[in-house]
């Protein structure tokens, strides 16, 4: 293959495999496909049995994609699930993995639904971006192009309008936009925060199995290098929590400013046009 | 004699159960330093990660914005809401995990 087909497969391609990924792994590979949009689903084709082997039916699709709201209903990961969706998930594999199970493939499974959206990076990707803000900003964005479009050859009092609903859609954007990245901010600190202490968690445990000779003070001991206090800064945390405070009451304060000057804009030219009546 | 083997004895256990020790003591040493290192690896990418978003924020707040406004404002308001978008300061990016 040319580079320019690798690239046209790379755009248009959209390859459905699951998460098993044993299909790939038989034909050599490491189950990695090199080319294409690779959708990952939860599950196996059944590789040994020759039903549900390179079954076209396994992968459950909607459109040009893969049906998300069907998986997030079975509590199955896909690929292009948000976080919130993946958190939902995994919370139910969590509760699952609480009840008593027959099967013996269930036993092992983590209670503690972090391991599960930690999992779910690996195996499916990334998250896909929150939707509903992101699509509302991408409507801002065409009105701001919209309007300004029209601007250029508007005049008079239709100019005046035109400005005025500019200013407000930038208001809008400002403070939605502020709303997603310091979201966006606090969700990843907590994320690892998270991570972290299930992290320093599982250690200790291996610390104390390692240990049994070894009385709980001096494994403390040992450990004390390796302590939430002593791997996570809170002091840092504070400061990106209140600057983030601070940018956003900065940008809402912009916001509403610049919403009521929209306003006014309109209002003065009204007022000065009565001057002349 | 008998009281002198049990001596050894247990002299040979106390040095048995040191040794043993020692060991746990270098493993549990290893493990941590192996996972302190992994935790550097990891703060260096969440470093990158709020590096990267607080400068999408500034340029958000001192390029996109004001691009945006152009038009709108005319005069003085526009100079002045472009001042205060450029003044926005950028969040601090800094990794919490040490």
């Amino acid at each position: 293959m040319t580079p320019s087909d690798i690239a046209y497969l790379n755009k248009r391609a959209r390859i459905y495999m699951a998460s098993s990924k044993d299909l790939r792994i038989a034909d050599g590979g490491a189950g990695n496909i090199p080319y294409g949009k690779v959708l990952v689903v939860e599950g196996t084709q059944g590789f040994n049995n020759p039903i549900g082997d390179h079954d076209t039916q396994f992968s459950k699709i909607k459109g040009n994609g893969l049906n998300i709201d069907l998986y997030i209903k079975n509590n199955k990961f896909c690929s292009g699930m948000t976080y919130d969706q993946v958190v939902k998930v995994a919370k139910a594999k969590a509760k699952k993995a609480k009840t008593m199970s027959f099967d013996p493939h269930s036993w092992f499974d983590s209670t503690d639904y972090q391991t599960y959206v930690d999992e779910y990076v690996k195996t499916y990707g990334a998250f896909a971006s929150e939707n509903p803000a992101n699509q509302k900003l991408k409507e801002f964005d065409v009105d701001i192009k919209y309007v300004k479009g029209e601007l250029k050859s508007a005049t008079g009092g239709k100019a005046i309008s035109l400005r005025s609903d500019l200013v407000k859609a930038v208001a809008q954007k400002a403070s939605l936009q502020v709303e997603v990245y310091v979201s966006e901010v606090k969700q990843l600190v907590d994320n690892e925060k998270t991570v972290l202490e299930s992290h320093i968690q599982a250690v200790r445990q291996q610390a104390y199995s390692l240990g049994r000779h070894l009385s709980a003070w001096e494994i403390e001991g040992l450990l004390s290098n390796f302590s939430m206090s002593s791997c996570w800064d809170t002091n840092i945390e504070a400061t990106i929590l209140t600057e983030l405070a601070a940018y956003q009451e900065k940008l809402v304060v912009f916001s509403e400013k610049v919403s009521a000057a929209a306003d006014k804009i309109v209002v003065i030219d009204k007022e000065n046009a009565q001057l002349f009546q | 004699m008998q009281v002198l083997l049990r001596d050894e004895e247990e002299r040979a256990l106390a040095l048995l159960l040191e040794s043993q020790k020692a060991q746990e003591r270098v493993a549990i040493q290893a493990l941590v330093t192996i996972n302190k290192t992994s935790l550097q690896a990891r703060s260096t990418q969440v470093q990158t990660s709020l590096t990267k978003q607080a400068e999408k924020m500034k340029n958000f707040a001192g390029n996109t914005l004001p691009s945006d406004l152009e038009g709108g404002f005319k005069g003085r308001a526009a100079d002045a809401a472009k001042d205060y978008l450029f003044a926005v300061p950028q969040p601090d990016s800094t990794s919490p995990i040490k």
